[in-house]
């Protein structure tokens, strides 16, 4: 057995002899062999012969640097190296008398276009949307900020995947220790398989047990980039089109580019309206079950005879009343995110407007209480951000709970609580409630309205100690 | 115990610890003993209140406390904190939740203020900022009162009873419990930060205003044989406003007034802890929990409406103990001894 067929054979082995893996011995000059190796499933092979043609014409003509180009490269062979370039997706062709391996960068990539993703709709403003594949991210950032301060940095996760991420950030305007926490979180992942983004999402947040979340996640590269000018870090990878954005505040899942992209005035009532609806989102069940079960007298006269005579009929405690509902209004929004769009859509009539009915005719429930819970989920649902929506819909049942054992004195040691949990929470080691705790005046008024850009000089960020507030973009990249 | 204030954090810190609880109640007492003087002599005790500031802020490096007066000191913030959460506890069982167990409100109240000081003294300190929009509420409907109040109740004035004059002066100054907290927390106050002059004054105005608007709102709505039957006349004042949408608004300012007293609660808790652990102590967690558990059994001992009465008419003779006397000793004993208390770093 000659030395080609020897190597041949190593590599097969090494590929386990995988059905999509292709190898075979080609001609070479002066008569030699040569192997061609590449996995079929990741290569486009009609480009791949055309660049072999183009290199054969190189060779003949003896020219220096014949295997260079902008998709070719040679280098010294050693088999793990060789592994991982077809792992990726090169085209490898092995120089047996030389020692050397030829590498050619030429991907079969099945992408989707960057269409604008489906949670994150927008009125006005950039429709597309980043997908899962991370040059094409790069590039829908890099068309958006020309700038080299963008510093792109490349890591692997993984032992295993060996999947490709990337972290970006702006020189300059981040936060030194922010980007020095990211890198030794970064640094001290340990796993073995990569195959969600949570896995990352886990890593990067301070409290993973928290309810609340502290990374952003997000599809919209304008949102990306609107964050990265503001000094925070992006983390992407090659499996998913999530980016994660950290360090952010609890009011960033708050904010949507339709505030910047709508005039001042409208842009700042929806955000306020949006701030607004977490309160009504998280306590108005609460509250109604805080009413009803103890402090029925803060009701005017007219109401509350009204409201007797319907909680009168109801065979069991408001709360049970309340988790009723909630809980057909659960069911009802996770059938209708597993069914196909057309279905979702009877899914939600069937259910918000059948059984609704139907419920209150058999006087499980009140007509008040259909009321409170609908009210409650179209607030949860207004905030532009998928996790935080997850977060209140979780975080109205322990109020509802701690109103029906002590009503207005449940809420309040529900309220307390919450602030405690929130003031403690930190996103990779900044303070998530600011700028309200700690209280920055100058900073504060900006969670509830959205500036004019009429000192378009003055560069916003998140976190700003007083003097980030005077750095202007020519100073800043 | 490391960690450092800001001026609006110091002075957020001191307003609340001093409005927090007495602010519904010191009225009664006050007006009650000094009848039409109540108002002027509340401007007195402000100006009293102003000097004391400035003396504290002149001396603040001063007042080192010994183990024996850090024991003194830790008690009195112990004993003020159960009495505050038995009275607590007797104004929600009076206005809001006649049936709860005492010992339920109790534990709900400690249990809150053991979770804020098991978690960094930042969180304590911060914590305040959220109670300023509801204060300001409490405020703007305090004023839905004001068709109903008769200015004719501000006069006559007599100055011919000094033992009268003395004993509303004593439960004027009372307003300003815990105020020696200044002392407490001055020197975690950012080192470049200055607080003599203009921050120290609108801090005066903006206590003095706030307490001034409640003494002559109770003194303008009740006539004096009115106010003694009252002792919660701010709550009361509440209550008797009518608005469309509610019709007890006083229920929902007696649970900001909780709220906000909660909050005063955990910063006596984290005033115990700053002294406590101004020496390196093994398990700081247990003996927060021991303070903690403590807090929770003492006041089921003091919630009855005689000894909740007993007490509350006695605590301005602690203040005055442990405001007055007290620090002025110890800061005057020590600039003898020319013994500084150590400047925290900013």
């Amino acid at each position: 057995m000659d030395k080609v067929e020897l190597m041949m054979k190593s590599m097969q082995k090494a590929f386990y002899h995988s059905s999509d893996f292709t190898i075979r011995q080609i001609d070479w000059r002066n008569r030699s062999s040569a192997i061609l190796c590449f996995y079929a499933s990741l290569v486009d092979a009609k480009e791949v012969q055309k660049i072999l043609d183009t290199i054969y014409a190189r060779l003949d003509t003896d020219k220096p640097f014949w295997s260079e180009t902008l998709v070719s490269t040679i280098e010294h062979f050693s088999l793990p190296q060789a592994v991982e370039r077809i792992c990726k997706g090169e085209t490898l062709i092995v120089l047996p008398d030389t020692g050397e391996m030829l590498s050619l960068t030429i991907l079969n990539k099945v992408n989707r276009n960057p269409d604008e993703p489906n949670n994150e709709h927008i009125l006005r403003g950039s429709h597309e949307g980043l997908i899962e594949n991370l040059d094409t991210n790069l590039a829908l950032l890099r068309k958006r900020i020309n700038n080299p301060a963008l510093v792109v940095k490349s890591f692997r996760l993984g032992k295993e995947t060996n999947t490709r991420a990337y972290y970006l950030y702006m020189d300059g305007v981040i936060k030194p220790e922010t980007l020095q926490e990211l890198e030794k979180r970064l640094h001290a992942i340990n796993i073995d398989y990569f195959y969600s983004i949570g896995q990352l999402n886990d890593v990067l947040e301070d409290s993973v047990l928290s309810p609340f979340p502290q990374v952003l996640n997000t599809e919209r590269p304008d949102r990306v980039v609107a964050n990265l000018v503001e000094g925070k870090v992006v983390v992407m990878t090659d499996t998913t089109p999530t980016a994660l954005i950290a360090p952010v505040t609890f009011f960033s899942y708050y904010q949507s580019p339709d505030d910047y992209n709508a005039r001042v005035l409208v842009g700042s009532f929806y955000r306020m309206v949006r701030l607004l609806s977490f309160i009504s989102a998280v306590f108005l069940p609460a509250f109604y079950i805080a009413v009803i079960s103890f402090h029925f007298e803060i009701l005017p006269l007219e109401l509350s005879n009204q409201v007797k005579g319907d909680v009168n009929q109801i065979p069991y405690r408001p709360l049970i009343e309340a988790l009723i509902l909630e809980i057909i209004m659960e069911l009802i929004r996770e059938s209708s995110i597993r069914l196909p769009q057309s279905v979702g859509q009877t899914i939600g009539i069937v259910g918000g407007l059948v059984i609704g009915d139907a419920i209150v005719s058999a006087g499980l429930v009140s007509n008040l209480m259909v009321i409170v819970v609908a009210l409650t989920a179209i607030s949860s649902y207004v905030v532009p951000s998928m996790e935080l929506n997850t977060t209140i819909r979780l975080l109205r049942f322990p109020f509802m709970v701690l109103a029906s054992l002590f009503g207005f004195f449940g809420i309040v040691i529900g309220v307390v609580i919450l602030l405690i949990h929130l003031i403690n929470l930190s996103s990779l080691k900044q303070p998530y409630f600011a700028p309200i705790i700690p209280f920055q005046p100058k900073e504060a008024y900006k969670v509830f309205i959205r500036s004019p850009y009429i000192k378009p000089t003055v560069q916003v960020t998140s976190f700003n100690p007083p003097k980030d507030d005077r750095v202007k973009n020519g100073d800043t990249p | 115990m490391n960690f450092s204030l800001s001026k609006a954090q110091f002075f957020l810190l001191l307003f609340i610890i001093e409005t927090g609880i007495v602010y519904i109640s010191f009225q009664t007492p006050l007006i009650s003993v000094s009848r039409n003087l109540a108002w002027v002599l509340f401007i007195i005790a402000g100006v009293i209140h102003y000097l004391l500031i400035i003396f504290y802020e002149r001396y603040y490096a001063y007042f080192y406390l010994n183990t024996f007066f850090q024991w003194v000191y830790k008690i009195y913030w112990f004993s003020i904190s159960v009495v505050f959460i038995a009275y607590m506890e007797y104004v929600l069982a009076s206005w809001v939740l006649p049936q709860t167990p005492e010992w339920v409100v109790v534990l709900m109240i400690v249990l809150l203020s053991l979770y804020a000081n098991l978690s960094r003294p930042e969180t304590v300190i911060n914590i305040g900022v959220m109670l300023l929009p509801i204060i300001f509420l409490f405020i703007v409907f305090l004023m839905l009162a004001v068709p109903d109040l008769k200015w004719a109740n501000l006069l006559p004035l007599e100055f011919d009873n000094p033992l009268q004059i003395i004993k509303g002066l004593n439960h004027s100054i009372y307003a300003f419990l815990g105020v020696e907290m200044y002392l407490i927390y001055r020197p975690f106050l950012q080192r470049e930060l200055i607080l003599k002059g203009k921050p120290l004054f609108f801090y005066q105005q903006i206590i003095f205003v706030f307490y001034m608007l409640s003494v002559l709102f109770t003194q303008l709505f009740f006539t004096i044989d009115e106010v003694k039957l009252v002792p919660e006349p701010i709550i009361y004042i509440l209550k008797s406003q009518e608005v469309t949408f509610v019709k007890r608004l006083d229920i929902f300012f007696v649970y900001i007034w909780l709220s906000w007293s909660i909050v005063t609660i955990m910063i006596f808790g984290l005033s115990f802890r700053v002294v406590h652990f101004v020496k390196e102590r093994k398990r700081p967690k247990l003996n927060i929990l021991i303070y903690h558990i403590l807090l929770a059994i003492f006041p089921l001992f003091f919630i009855q409406i005689n000894r909740i009465e007993v007490i509350k008419n006695s605590l301005h003779y602690l203040f005055l103990i442990f405001t007055f006397f007290l620090p002025t000793v110890i800061i005057f004993w020590n600039k003898w001894r020319g013994k500084k208390c150590i400047e925290k770093e900013s």
